[in-house]
């Protein structure tokens, strides 16, 4: 009876295909998963955090992560969503001609792995990157790299990139439509912004590679910016409009600080009504002090400029401008040629395109150079320079916190007895997932002190 | 002996308006101002078994039984989809052979069984999923498709569950039935239980499936049954029960020791309920007060203000040390008179509920009178304040001071301090109540029927104690999808109800 049965079941392990999902798609092209890689663009900004540590922003109804009360922060969205769709496009792509050149694809791909890598150790310190993303390969706990070393590699993978570019666009670009120019010359930027970084930890390095991406190409024009342009469509709006808007959450949270309005007012700035709202009280520009409880009465303050929070508003990652303050500074230090006459053409260079992009003009521009708080004097070239780039990044914070730890400037404020931490602290849940990696990287950079949130980092040196 | 072809096909289809509706009123998809959501979905999955049962049975005192089951799953990899698993189950009725006249049955028993479990469809494929769609502005106007590489990391190689049971245990009965005992022994383990752990998304995967080494389950189940009273007009008719549980994680994978089961986050803090490998199960983890090593005091920032841990404090298992219940049934005449009690010793929850009451100020706490006989929320100028006590973390001398009752509540412990928000779940509770009649055959008359019991029955009518505040109520902690309960947040009140039972018997 058993023999018989058992001849009954010998075919019944076979299954066939019923097992494969067909719920999911089982091919995808590089174009594709580089577009959804683009998708997380804004998450690199549209952070209140953010805007705290560069203390653009302060809260005004429930005043809490603005006192610097929450040291971590979780890399494991940038890691698992766009890393390891660019990661995936990097070391198995599809290939499909019909998308555009394969080399571009996957240059496409490199620089924008440099600039999320970029971004995640300028927050963190010491993070994964050479045994990053190999989780099929097997390895689920990746030692944290140095972070000295991983601008190393970026340095190498935009250099990479930069030299395979070819003629040809690609497919389904949300960013520049698949120009491979545009893309080069952003790679090049990346290695200038990445290079003036290190001004203070390593002046001689960075004066090379500033040299090497200016001679390779930074960008040109406005059109040349990395913007991720949000919709007017509930499916990829701007955060602040889901926060902010009476249709959506409704929180009227945020208010530019009093030393952004103030520099503003200073200067008679014409971005002021793009940055801020007048107040409800009586019309006129008031910013809130940065770790003030006050702002729960709204009316007397200014809050979040309209311009920022539309459903469509866009999202300045790499702008024109910044190059051109890049510019100025490297200008200043000498690391190109024309002393300060012409790092004081590239800073008003740079305050204009920083007009045309928040305001649509340049009306203003030559009161605004004018300006005893505005105009560039040698004396006082790069703190002016820092200044006024603080002002024109307004909103990406994470970007306007690095330059400020870098140069000091401007004078954020304490809160609490508590100044502007230097670093995030890493995910908690690191320590049960990574356990053993993430304690060697904190005792190798921290010493003893724990997953500080005022460790220094490796460009930090000031 | 028998077979049996598992056959289940689901399917359904969904779609919603994003965005608003482009006309008022009208409720249809194609209102969708953005593009509407749509999802449509099929499962299916086989399975196909064969089984055999023997049993014996010798002098009415002696049995035996035994089990055999071959499963073939369509969700397992073929080579890893078809596995047996055997049972035996063995009983003696000592009662006979002891002759002893108080005890009127007595059995031992014993088993052992093995049961096999597979996995749910479509873990072994699928590394894409559909992502948002990106319309390009004019002139371009392109539609973008997005994917992406979900994160998940897939393992082809999962193989079927064990669950190996072992129990032992005695039944007794004394002076004809009138006084029980039952004893029950047993221990699970569970082998290459296909769990799903969380991984650090530094490897480009949130989380993947595994066979976990192994997992155990051990424990009692002891109950008293007695019928004290019986006679004609009344009976009661008592039983008392109680279970202790303890189950542990033994074995997890190469490199892997902890088994993340929940997490929550609130405010940008998060608390965990973890599994360590050679601990007790579901420990949680969360921030707790700073405290000086050698006194235990809490340690106070410079602002006088209660320090805290980053979220990786250990506070122990929520597990509770023993559960059980008390049932007694009375009849009174006609009438029957039912109560069920529940009870529960130990166990720990964490309360969203008494966290957020009192970091918005709405909790009585927030607003009483401190022992300077000013309330809490005036100025410490004026002489209010909510005393703390402590440790100066910079100075290492005792502090006693007043700090402002909001900052306290609202950002120090509102939003970090989970130590102060942790419950202890022991509780009594009085499950239900019941009243009932019985007509019998001859106060029906004509009707064919035998009997017609009518009761009312009130659940929930009473918590007898509970640790906990009164406010909350840890024998509803919902558990959602988890095994574990371990926390509350805006838990719905429990609600009493009042019910009709009627039974009736033809």
């Amino acid at each position: 009876m058993l023999l018989f049965s058992a001849v009954l079941l010998a075919g019944c392990d076979k299954f066939g295909d019923i097992n494969v999902n067909p719920n999911l798609p089982s091919k995808a092209s590089n174009t594709q998963l580089i577009a959804n890689a683009q998708l997380m663009l804004p998450v690199l900004q549209e952070v209140p955090q953010g805007e705290f540590y560069a203390q653009y922003l302060m809260e005004t109804l429930y005043p809490n992560l603005s006192f610097y009360t929450e040291p971590s922060a979780s890399f494991y969205t940038l890691y698992n969503d766009p890393l390891m769709n660019l990661e995936t496009v990097l070391t198995k792509p599809e290939i499909l001609p019909a998308d555009g050149p394969m080399a571009n694809q996957l240059a496409v791909a490199k620089v924008l792995k440099a600039y999320f890598f970029w971004h995640i150790t300028d927050r963190w310190g010491d993070v994964p990157y050479s045994q990053a993303l190999k989780g099929k390969e097997g390895n689920t706990t990746p030692v944290y790299d140095t972070q000295e070393s991983i601008y190393n590699a970026l340095f190498a993978l935009l250099t990479q990139a930069t030299s395979e570019f070819v003629a040809g666009n690609i497919t389904n670009d949300i960013i520049y439509g698949g120009n491979p120019d545009r893309w080069k010359k952003l790679s090049n930027t990346l290695r200038l912004l990445m290079a003036l970084r290190m001004s203070e930890v390593a002046p001689d390095k960075a004066r090379d590679e500033f040299q090497k991406a200016v001679t390779a190409g930074v960008m040109t024009e406005m059109k040349d910016n990395l913007t991720f342009n949000n919709l007017a469509d509930a499916n990829n709006e701007s955060y602040w409009y889901n926060q902010w808007d009476e249709d959506r959450l409704g929180r009227e949270w945020w208010a530019p600080t009093e030393l952004l309005v103030n520099t503003l007012k200073a200067a008679n700035d014409p971005r002021l009504p793009v940055y801020a709202t007048a107040r409800d009280k009586d019309g006129t520009y008031v910013g809130l002090p940065y770790g003030s409880l006050d702002g729960s009465t709204l009316a007397n303050f200014s809050l979040l400029g309209e311009a920022v929070r539309t459903q469509n508003a866009p999202v300045y990652l790499v702008t024109y401008a910044q190059v051109l303050f890049a510019l100025a500074e490297g200008t200043k230090r000498g690391w190109l040629t024309g002393g300060d006459a012409k790092a004081k053409e590239y800073y008003d260079e740079a305050i204009k395109q920083s007009l045309i992009q928040w305001t649509g003009n340049n009306t203003g521009h030559a009161a605004l150079i004018a300006e005893p708080s505005v105009a560039y004097t040698p004396a006082n070239g790069l703190q002016q320079i820092a200044i006024q780039r603080w002002v024109h990044l307004y909103m990406h914070g994470f970007e306007a916190w690095a330059e400020y730890r870098r140069t000091g400037f401007p004078a954020l404020v304490t809160v609490d007895g508590k100044a502007v931490p230097t670093r995030q602290a890493y995910p908690a849940d690191e320590s049960f997932n990574n356990g053993d990696n993430y304690r060697a990287a904190i005792s190798r950079q921290f010493a003893n002190s724990g997953d500080n949130p005022y460790g220094k980092l490796w460009w930090d040196k000031n | 002996m028998g077979g049996n072809a598992y056959h289940r096909k689901y399917t359904y289809m969904t779609g919603s308006t994003v965005g608003g509706l482009n006309s008022p009123d009208y409720f249809n998809l194609a209102a969708s101002v953005d593009r509407p959501d749509i999802a449509n979905y099929i499962l299916e999955k086989k399975i196909r078994s064969m089984y055999g049962l023997v049993s014996f049975g010798f002098k009415n005192r002696y049995f035996l039984e035994a089990t055999l089951r071959n499963d073939n799953s369509s969700t397992l990899i073929q080579g890893n989809n078809s596995y047996w698993y055997p049972s035996f189950s063995a009983s003696y009725v000592f009662s006979d052979d002891l002759k002893w006249k108080p005890l009127s049955y007595g059995k031992l028993r014993l088993s052992y069984a093995q049961a096999g479990s597979d996995l749910g469809v479509y873990q072994t494929n699928g590394d894409l999923a559909i992502g948002t769609v990106y319309t390009l502005p004019p002139p371009d106007g392109e539609t973008v498709n997005t994917i992406y590489v979900r994160d998940v990391l897939l393992n082809p190689d999962i193989k079927p569950a064990f669950a190996h049971s072992y129990e032992a245990g005695v039944d007794l009965k004394f002076l004809d039935n009138r006084l029980g005992l039952d004893f029950t022994w047993y221990l699970q383990k569970n082998v290459n239980q296909i769990l799903p752990l969380t991984l650090s998304s530094t490897s480009g995967y949130a989380s993947t499936i595994i066979n976990a080494g192994m997992i155990r389950n051990k424990g009692i189940e002891v109950s008293l049954s007695a019928t004290p009273v019986r006679n004609s007009f009344f009976t009661w008719q008592t039983l008392f029960n109680f279970s202790r549980n303890r189950s542990m994680v033994v074995e997890l994978a190469d490199n892997v020791n902890v088994y993340l089961h929940d997490n929550t986050r609130y405010s940008q803090v998060d608390s965990y309920l973890n599994s360590y490998v050679g601990e007790e199960f579901g420990s949680l983890i969360g921030k707790a007060y700073q405290r000086d090593s050698a006194t235990g005091m809490i340690l106070l920032d410079n602002n006088n203000m209660p320090m805290y841990t980053a979220a990786t404090h250990n506070f122990g298992t929520v597990l509770p040390d023993m559960t059980g219940g008390w049932q007694n049934t009375f009849r009174i005449w006609k009438f029957d008179v039912g109560a069920m009690i529940d009870w529960q010793k130990g166990g720990q929850f964490f309360s969203r509920t008494a966290m957020l009451a009192h970091k918005t100020g709405i909790a009585p706490a927030t607003a009483e009178m401190n022992d300077r006989g000013k309330n809490v929320r005036d100025p410490i100028a004026d002489g209010g304040g909510v005393k703390v006590k402590g440790i100066s973390n910079s100075t290492k001398q005792y502090v006693e001071a007043y700090v402002d009752a909001k900052t306290y509540y609202r950002t120090h412990l509102g939003t970090h301090v989970y130590e102060e928000w942790l419950m202890d779940a022991s509780y009594i509770k009085l499950r239900e109540l019941r009243l009932g009649y019985t007509f019998e055959k001859k106060d029906l008359g004509r009707l064919p029927i035998q009997s017609i019991n009518l009761a009312f029955i009130a659940r929930n009518p009473a918590m007898i104690w509970q640790k906990a505040p009164k406010g909350l109520d840890p024998s509803e902690l919902s558990a959602g999808a988890n095994s574990i309960s371990w926390r509350e947040s805006g838990q719905a009140n429990t609600v009493r109800s009042y019910g009709v039972n009627l039974i009736v018997n033809f």
